[in-house]
């Protein structure tokens, strides 16, 4: 029998078991051990289970946040996962990395006088330790394909495979889970999380075909002459943008892509690897989002020297899900306020100095975040460095022009859809970050699910 | 899927193999696969040596130099490559030119043939250096394909001893050649831009940069062509070599030699 927690002290939130930061720097274990079942049961018995459920609206995919904390009291987690699924294939994911401070956490009404559900934490507790058979009503001569196996054609395939049509998932590396793979390191998303949620669609029949990069080895012809009724483009913004100033192509500059995808895909960091890292002893990491503080976090796991976060704006404004903002300055690593990059300087090939012009913060803001000027003295700092990362976002593949002329982009290069998923190609869709541009996990599913959808009133 | 029908070794540490692809199907000159041969393995690019579409096969060829290609160089008729993606990178165009002048350096002469083979309608001269008589391969398929006209080896051990770059100026100045086409070493392909350069003929060269996924998403293979940055993997390989920025693809081929692989941790 579990003792729940007295009313006085659920104001609180039950606090989730971290590793100590002096002892996660030295490897890539997960870093949050989350919630043992006394803990998440206590933690599901702070839901006020309120009449207005303003998490069920912030989530992008609309969770029954409510019913599935009651089954954890229940001590029904099977259903609990249920009910998670019925919105989402993939918690243990997105448990994870989901921004829930500024979505399902965001308008808890514990947080009014309190701190807010832990919904994430709770979320993960339930894809880690429920059990769930899959099955599904096979829908005859019916087949998709979806392009890529990051989260938003997973989201895509989950829903068809539920729906019972076939579906062929092409992925051009060779390893799944696109970003989720090459992009977030094993210390915030164990591999082993994205493979059992990959395996959850694999028992529901998905047909998965790697190393087959659309443009290149297949062409949308190809895929229609082979039966394929509908096409689901769920390619991802992969090209990494670069800061554009002299001396960005000396030896110790990486793009956070290439640097994450040695760590991540190629697991660089394991002596057994034969992919090469170099990282030195003063890393300067570009960028204030998940992916700088990602590959902030993999290189201090990699030097004993320094490593600091460089940052044209300040904490508050970071783009970063806290929790990790937080998880990064507990690592030894420094941020560096209100400094733009100038100009790299090298000798003998090598990067030596990063030269950055000083920023401040003005009151006029741009798209949600103040805008920042040079500052008015034109202040410039340089800064010692053998290693630079660059992670200022990412742009969609040039390639896709390789894929079709009639699939028209925008001046951002993304793929111009309409409200129903639909490219300007016929029974082409497309979703995730190659409609937005880089965003979160969450959203790539929220789309590809609802494209899965647009593509199941057409197909049934 | 990616099995080896054919292997020979064409000197003791360059070897060519056939390998059953689909890749085949889509395969254009000039274009290259990634590769990887074990778990926890690189992933290393190889340029399409030959492929037949009408038999669904592809042939690299590759020397031994490094942990992947010693792995590969392991795998015999019958195993299979586990991973290869392709083809990849933009197919060269063709070339028009009534005299073109090809030089290959070194390993350079797979690619190079590779090239070669297509070109129809011109006349073709082609010069092939080598370290020693040992390194100089696929010479009959050179001579089927053009007239070669000089050989050099480092060690003099076959044809002239020197450097495929000794005698370009004369040629240059003596023949009007419309198209030169240079791979092989970096140091070399720059060389014979510069020469090229003072003739003023226009001369493609191939790079090979390090990259890791091929696919235009980490950007490591960056160059500078036309001071500007562009990624070999999907804006190459291929380039017009007097807008090559040679010094700094230089530098960055060695970036892991000098450094090494010296961030590793316990697991």
């Amino acid at each position: 029998m579990i003792e729940g927690i007295s009313v006085l002290s659920k104001n609180k939130r039950i606090e989730i078991k971290e590793l100590l930061p002096e002892n996660r720097i030295e490897n890539f274990c997960e870093v949050v051990q989350g919630y043992n079942a006394l803990e998440a049961k206590n933690e599901a018995l702070r839901c006020l289970d309120c009449k207005h459920k303003p998490c069920v609206t912030d989530c992008p995919v609309n969770i029954d946040i409510p019913d599935f904390i009651k089954k954890i009291i229940d001590d029904n987690l099977d259903e609990a996962l249920m009910i998670i699924h019925k919105s989402n294939s993939f918690p243990g994911i997105c448990g994870r990395v989901c921004p829930q401070e500024k979505q399902c956490q965001l308008n808890c009404v514990r947080g009014l006088k309190g701190d807010p559900i832990e919904i994430g934490e709770l979320e993960r507790f339930v894809a880690d330790n429920a059990t769930r058979n899959y099955s599904s009503v096979k829908a005859k001569d019916k087949k998709v394909a979806v392009i890529g196996s990051g989260p938003s054609s997973l989201a895509c395939a989950a829903q068809l495979l539920k729906a019972g049509i076939d579906v062929t998932l092409y992925e051009a590396l060779h390893a799944l889970g696109g970003v989720m793979r090459y992009g977030i390191p094993e210390f915030r998303l164990p591999r082993k999380v994205i493979d059992k949620e990959i395996s959850q669609l694999v028992e529901l029949g998905l047909d998965i075909k790697k190393n087959i990069m659309l443009g290149q080895s297949i062409s949308l012809e190809d895929l229609f002459d082979d039966g394929f009724q509908f096409i689901y483009l769920g390619i991802g913004a992969g090209t990494p943008r670069l800061l554009n100033v002299k001396g960005e192509n000396l030896n110790g500059v990486y793009s956070a892509n290439e640097f994450l995808t040695r760590v991540n895909l190629m697991q660089a960091y394991r002596g057994d690897s034969d992919t090469p890292i170099y990282v030195g002893d003063e890393v300067l990491v570009v960028g204030g989002g998940n992916v700088a503080l990602d590959a902030a976090r993999a290189a201090r796991r990699l030097t004993k020297g320094d490593v600091s976060i460089l940052y044209r704006r300040t904490k508050e404004e970071m783009p970063a899900r806290k929790a990790e903002i937080e998880h990064t300055l507990a690592e030894n690593i420094n941020l560096m306020n209100l400094l733009s990059p100038k100009c790299i300087i090298g000798s003998e090939g090598w990067v030596s100095y990063l030269a950055c012009d000083c920023m401040e913060l003005t009151d006029e803001v741009v798209s949600g975040r103040r805008k920042v000027i040079k500052s008015s003295q034109n202040n410039v700092k340089i800064i010692k460095a053998d290693t630079i990362i660059v992670a200022i976002g990412q742009n969609p593949s040039p390639l896709i022009r390789n894929v079709s002329k009639e699939i028209e982009l925008t001046k951002w290069g993304t793929i111009k859809v309409n409200d129903r998923y639909e490219t300007t190609l016929d029974k082409v869709y497309a979703g995730g970050d190659i409609i937005t541009g880089a965003s979160t996990v969450i959203s790539a599913i929220a789309a590809g699910k609802d494209a899965a959808n647009e593509i199941i009133m057409k197909l049934i | 899927m990616n099995k080896i029908i054919e292997k020979e070794w064409l000197s003791s540490n360059i070897i060519r193999l056939r390998l059953e692809s689909e890749v085949s199907q889509k395969c254009k000159p000039g274009q290259f696969v990634i590769i990887r041969v074990s778990e926890l393995g690189e992933r290393i690019p190889l340029t399409i040596y030959n492929f037949d579409k009408s038999n669904n096969y592809i042939e690299l060829v590759f020397q031994v130099v490094g942990v992947t290609t010693e792995k590969l160089s392991k795998l015999e008729t019958g195993d299979f490559v586990l991973d290869l993606l392709g083809p990849l990178g933009t197919p060269v165009e063709k070339i028009s030119g009534k005299k073109v002048l090809a030089i290959a350096g070194g390993l350079g002469i797979a690619p190079l043939l590779s090239q070669v083979k297509h070109i129809s309608n011109s006349e073709i001269d082609t010069i092939y250096g080598a370290r020693n008589r040992e390194s100089l391969v696929l010479m009959d398929k050179l001579k089927e394909a053009s007239q070669v006209i000089e050989v050099y080896t480092d060690d003099g051990s076959f044809g002239q001893k020197g450097r495929v770059t000794d005698n370009l100026n004369n040629l240059l100045a003596e023949k009007e050649y419309d198209q030169v086409l240079a791979i092989g070493p970096v140091p070399m392909m720059a060389a014979v831009s510069e020469i090229t350069k003072m003739f003023n003929v226009p001369t493609r060269v191939s790079l090979n940069p390090i990259m890791v996924d091929g696919t235009g998403m980490c950007g490591g293979c960056r160059v500078t062509v036309a001071n500007v940055v562009k990624f070999a993997c999907v804006d190459g390989p291929d380039f017009d070599g007097h807008l090559v920025n040679f010094s700094e693809l230089g530098t960055r081929l060695n970036m892991f030699n000098d450094r090494g692989h010296k961030c590793v941790i316990k697991e």
